[in-house]
């Protein structure tokens, strides 16, 4: 009867082990559990037994081969009984294991032996070890939204020829929660119902030619990540557009202050734009103050403080409250109580530039006012003696945005029709 | 500590070690009374088939067929000695070093291979009146068990004793205090057996403890104590006979520290010469339990070469008849990891077991789909 | 927000570069962590002079002295205990629990002390502590060597809970658990330890531990896991590519905190989801996924939610691992249900 003797697992999880030396010849007999040969792995030198006793008869791998972990080593004759005619050694070591079981000193395991040390690098089972070196690819964070695509494509799971893998069973989904658990096997396929391939996207792995910062997203631009997102969920936006023409004090009056007041005038009467807005609950929250936020663009991002109750605090003193305000947002020293419970906000981008925009209202607000670049416009005007003259003009641009889940086109007309009054009135100091 | 005037003397406590025979096979005392050379001949041929075992479930290692194993070489007179002293209804808590008192008891050397080759009804035990424990991976919470299990004896007054071992190492583990402590409060019927074999994986006891012996741990707990040789087969029949007797008895509990010396590494996975010295394995080779035993009866003419061989070969056969069977074991089928979980599997059991099933199915055709699979069943 | 930034001067050469396997990388951490910062100490049984029993901490003993890395006596209750005392006292010990399946002993102290510290004393007292384990399966060792209970611990608060599945980012994850002042336990899934090998830059950053990664970028289908599934999940990912789905994967690393944020986003964006989970299935990690993502992201979801995990049974001895643990066919089957419908 022969025995294949395949190349074991040494309890270290190889995938390969050289072959260093065999302690018995082709030919030779052998018993059962005497060292058949060495083989070093990733760590170790390894005496490996014989699996029976019988003749060696061919030996598949000489030494100095590498082979994978399961193929096959040597052929064996068995025999019945363990053959006690000692084998012709290659080394002296061969014969110890036909001694009786003590000799004069206790052999710990085979290969004890040897001067190299053994490292399993484990004290229990074996470790699964690896020759490939790969890349480790990740993003930290966020999911970045969908990229658009440039064919049109369609998942069409229920026709044409399978590529699935041949190995189905009739694993239903185990735990009743993965779609329906039904009995008929659930195809995929890579052509659509015209037997068409579909095109196969890939998504690009980053290559060492990327360069790129990853940049957490923390602090005020996270915040402003879930506002703007809410915001695009639930607001309903319109923004109207207009100019207000300035000329009479501009240059005399500080704008900022100009517009705080003008947006009390407004809110004064058109309450409606100066609310929170709870759709859930289908409540409008008309305030009777007006707490008014002031977007501030800072290098570490957009901070809206909010200057509570503006509408009572005395016009002389604004200027004050505000650059008090401006100061502690730049110092980072506000606390977290500046930037809460605003009721309507003003975004004053034209500082930098601009003119019209679409200022994204914040929920539960409902309106926010942006207030453009000052910009000159000529106007032709008949002049006393009855001469068509030119003149010019600073318009402030205005962009009022408001939610018309909480209000209707007239109301926002009408309180920036309002706001304009009230700017195009401030009186020159 | 030297005493002020202001202190007296409350307490005084001593250690004594066991010892009758030499590691040069001299009898240092004479025989216990009641110890014939007849058990000395059948602890020895006990000892040869546990080291046959020992070395065939390396070898077994090595070959791909047996999981991981710790061998005790050179530690087998301990475990010897307590197969032989403990009755049928004495209860067993082992760790996980004590294969020859299991094989004594009656566990067979396949059920020792299924556990360790990773098959839970090694610890079945196929003799069902078999009381014994499985073996205890997390170290030192079998004496804890054991502590229960005395405790059910004694409030059963059952005139039998429990028989817990453990080592070194586990001694440093709360768990070894807390039962040593109920053990000497309560009275119980129970022997706790330190296999002080020198070492804890990588960690000496020098490190481990700076008793100066373990026994003395007991003191603590007042419980009787006693350090033995543990390459003594004389020795420990004595002390554990004692013991075991004390404990029907219902006289309290004992620990005894068996000092012997790890001759092989932790586990076939570990490798001892990474952290200790060939010359120190060299001398405790020196005076292990089974040269010195043969020795012995060597020169009492209780035993010779051939003898020696012919014991060998017997061994060898039963190993060999043993492993077979445990080769020949049939796979477990996945219904086996569900069934025992609870009592009666409950619904929620039920439904993975039959995707369990499925899986089994698949991962079976995956495996007999290859040339070489497993050379094991 | 934990303090990620390197706190060693700037090096004066360009970081060596090597390739790692993750017991490398994971020794190259704590190498780091022991030279930038004197407070560090290891503690554990056989880490000193044998290098641990997986060689996590080979060498470190050579190197830094038996001060600072210490073979402890056999007793993971006294190791969790002492870690407590000794990281109020300004000390920041790494403590390894030789598997996972003997980290029970240490529940109590990290329960009942290391993740209570700050509450009760109002942040005077504090546990910068580490405790490292190797866990989970697939290693083929005996029992008890193959647990995956992370989910007995996540549910207690104060405790933060770190999986790397790479070499790369175990590296980057270890550092930032140790430079953090919260109490961390590290679970090291050892069936990844040497079967991947990376290249790794040394040099000292850290990585967030409050942040999921995306390893895969997709729209169709996003499959979430941790630890060694990861492997699995890539594997069931690329099957998947071929077959004209795009896929996202993601690795949660950081467990508890958990950045749910991060899973949502790629819900929404996808609208379906897999979970794949090695541990046993009820009130496994997956369940929480599962109810955060359902509560902020139920209108965007096209399927149920589906998880692939183990068994609500003890582990099978290692004969009979593979039938427990999830393989990559198990997550294409789920995979492909969620996507049918």
């Amino acid at each position: 009867m022969s025995h294949t003797f395949y190349l074991p697992d040494l309890g270290e999880g190889l995938a390969e082990a050289e072959i260093v030396l065999w302690y018995v010849s082709e030919g030779s007999p052998v018993t059962e559990d005497e060292p058949l040969l060495s083989v070093e792995t990733a760590k170790a030198l390894v005496d490996v037994p014989s699996p029976v006793s019988g003749r060696l008869i061919k030996i598949h791998a000489s030494a100095g081969e590498v082979i994978p972990v399961h193929s096959a080593l040597a052929e064996f004759t068995v025999q019945e009984q363990p053959d006690t005619t000692p084998a012709p050694a290659l080394t002296p070591r061969s014969t110890a294991n036909s001694a009786p079981i003590t000799t004069e000193k206790a052999k710990p395991s085979p290969s004890a032996e040897h001067t190299n040390i053994h490292d399993n690098a484990t004290v229990v089972g074996k470790m699964e070890t690896t020759q490939d070196i790969s890349e480790d690819v990740f993003i930290i964070g966020t999911a970045r939204p969908a990229q658009p695509e440039l064919e049109p494509r369609s998942l069409n799971l229920a026709l044409g020829p399978s590529r699935v893998p041949k190995s189905r069973s009739d694993e239903t989904h185990p735990f009743g929660t993965g779609g329906p658990a039904s009995a008929k096997q659930t195809r995929f396929s890579t052509q659509n119902a015209s037997g068409q391939t579909l095109p196969m996207t890939t998504t690009p792995a980053l290559v060492s030619e990327d360069i790129y910062d990853i940049e957490p997203i923390k602090g005020s631009r996270r915040a402003m990540v879930d506002a703007m997102t809410s915001s695009r969920e639930n607001v309903c936006a319109v923004t109207i557009f207009d100019k207000v023409d300035i000329s009479s004090w501009y240059g005399n009056q500080d704008i900022t202050t100009a517009l705080v007041l003008a947006v009390c005038e407004a809110a004064k009467e058109v309450p409606k734009l100066n609310s929170w807005l709870d759709a859930s609950e289908r409540k409008l929250y008309v305030h009777h103050h007006v707490n008014l936020g002031l977007a501030v663009d800072t290098p570490e991002g957009l901070f809206v403080p909010v200057l509570q109750q503006v509408n009572r605090i005395p016009s002389y003193q604004l200027r004050t409250v505000i650059d008090q305000v401006l100061e502690e947002v730049r110092s980072r020293r506000s606390p977290p109580e500046r930037f809460k419970r605003a009721t309507i906000a003003i975004s004053n981008f034209g500082s930098i530039a601009g003119r019209y925009a679409t200022p994204v209202v914040v929920p539960p607000m409902t309106a926010i006012l942006g207030v453009g670049r000052c910009f000159d416009e000529p106007k032709l005007f008949q002049s006393k003696k009855g001469k068509l003259k030119i003149s010019q003009h600073k318009m402030l641009p205005l962009s009022l945005s408001f939610d018309h889940r909480a209000a209707t086109g007239g109301e926002g007309a009408r309180f920036l029709a309002s706001l304009m009054r009230a700017l195009a009135r401030t009186a020159s100091h | 500590m030297k005493p002020t005037n202001a202190q007296t003397e409350v307490a005084r406590f001593q250690i004594f070690k066991e010892e009758y025979l030499a590691a040069d096979g001299q009898l240092l005392h004479p025989l216990p009374q009641n110890l014939s050379a007849d058990t000395l001949v059948r602890f020895y041929k006990h000892m040869v088939y546990a080291r046959t075992f020992d070395q065939k479930a390396i070898a077994l290692q090595r070959t791909g067929q047996l999981g991981t194993y710790p061998s005790a070489l050179g530690q087998e007179a301990i475990n010897t000695a307590l197969g032989m002293c403990m009755l049928p209804e004495d209860v067993l808590v082992p760790y996980y070093r004590d294969h020859s008192t299991r094989l004594i008891r009656g566990t067979p050397a396949r059920d020792l291979s299924r556990y360790w080759g990773g098959d839970e009804r090694g610890s079945m035990f196929s003799d069902l009146t078999n009381p014994d424990f499985p073996d205890c991976v997390p170290i030192a919470t079998q004496l804890s068990h054991a502590a229960g299990v005395a405790t059910a004896l004694k409030i059963k007054q059952l005139p039998f004793a429990t028989v817990t071992t453990c080592g070194d190492g586990a001694t440093s583990r709360g768990e070894f205090y807390e039962a040593l402590n109920l053990a000497g409060v309560w009275q119980l019927p129970l022997v706790m057996v330190v296999n002080n074999n020198r070492w804890a994986i990588s960690v000496p006891f020098s490190k481990q403890s700076s008793v100066q012996t373990i026994a003395q741990k007991a003191i603590a707990a007042e419980v009787a104590c006693l350090q033995v040789d543990g390459n003594d087969p004389v020795g420990l029949l004595k002390c554990l006979d004692e013991a075991l007797k004390r404990a029907r008895g219902n006289k309290g509990a004992t620990l005894i520290e068996a000092l012997t010396y790890r001759l092989g590494d932790h586990t076939t996975a570990d490798d001892a010469r990474r952290y200790r010295a060939a010359a120190e394995l060299a001398s405790a080779q020196e005076i292990e339990p089974m040269i010195r035993l043969r020795r012995y009866l060597t020169a009492q003419n209780l035993w010779s070469d051939e003898l020696e061989q012919a014991e060998t070969e017997q061994s060898k056969a039963r190993v060999q008849v043993e492993v077979k069977a445990y080769l020949a074991t049939e796979p477990q089928t996945p219904d086996d990891f569900f069934d025992y979980v609870y009592e009666t599997c409950p619904p929620e059991l039920e439904r993975q077991k039959h995707f369990a099933r499925a899986k089994f199915a698949r991962l079976q055709q995956a495996k007999h789909g290859n040339g070489h699979g497993d050379q094991h069943g | 927000m934990a303090n990620t930034e390197s706190t060693h001067t700037e090096p004066t050469q360009a970081p060596k570069q090597i390739v790692a396997t993750m017991v490398d990388a994971l020794n190259c951490a704590l190498a780091q962590a022991l030279e930038e910062d004197e407070q560090v100490v290891l503690l554990g049984e056989d880490i000193a002079t044998n290098g641990g029993v997986f060689r996590v901490t080979e060498g470190l003993k050579d190197r830094f002295g038996v001060r600072r890395v210490m073979d402890t006596p056999l007793a993971e209750t006294i190791i969790a205990g002492m870690t407590v005392g000794m990281a109020t006292q300004g000390l920041r010990p790494v403590a390894e629990i030789q598997f996972m399946g003997f980290i029970y002993s240490t529940m109590e102290h990290i329960v009942s002390h290391a993740t209570r510290m700050r509450n009760r004393t109002r942040g005077r007292l504090t546990c910068p502590l580490v405790i490292r384990a190797p866990f989970g399966g697939g290693i083929h060792a005996p029992e008890h060597h193959s647990e995956s209970t992370e989910a007995m611990f996540a549910h207690i608060p104060g405790l933060r809970i770190i999986i790397p599945s790479s070499p790369v980012r175990a590296y980057g994850l270890l550092l930032s658990a140790i430079r953090c002042n919260d109490p961390v336990l590290f679970l090291e899934p050892k069936r990844v330890y040497r079967s991947v090998k990376q290249r790794l830059t040394l040099d000292a950053a850290g990585l967030p531990i409050d942040s999921c990664f995306i390893l895969r970028e997709g729209q169709d289908i996003t499959l979430v896991s941790w630890g060694a599934s990861i492997r699995e999940t890539l594997l069931a990912a690329d099957q998947l590519q071929i077959l004209g789905v795009s896929v996202e994967v993601i690795d949660v690393a950081s467990i508890k905190p958990l950045d749910s944020d991060t899973i949502i986003a790629s819900t929404k964006k996808t609208g379906r989801l897999v979970i794949v989970q090695e541990a046993a299935q009820t009130l496994g990690l997956a369940s929480e996924i599962i109810a955060r993502v359902q509560e902020q992201a139920f209108f965007q979801l096209r399927a149920p939610i589906s998880r692939v995990t183990g068994f609500d049974i003890p582990m099978p001895y290692f004969r009979n691992e593979a039938l427990y643990m999830p393989d990559t066919q198990q997550i294409l089957d789920a995979a492909q249900a969620t996507l049918a419908v």
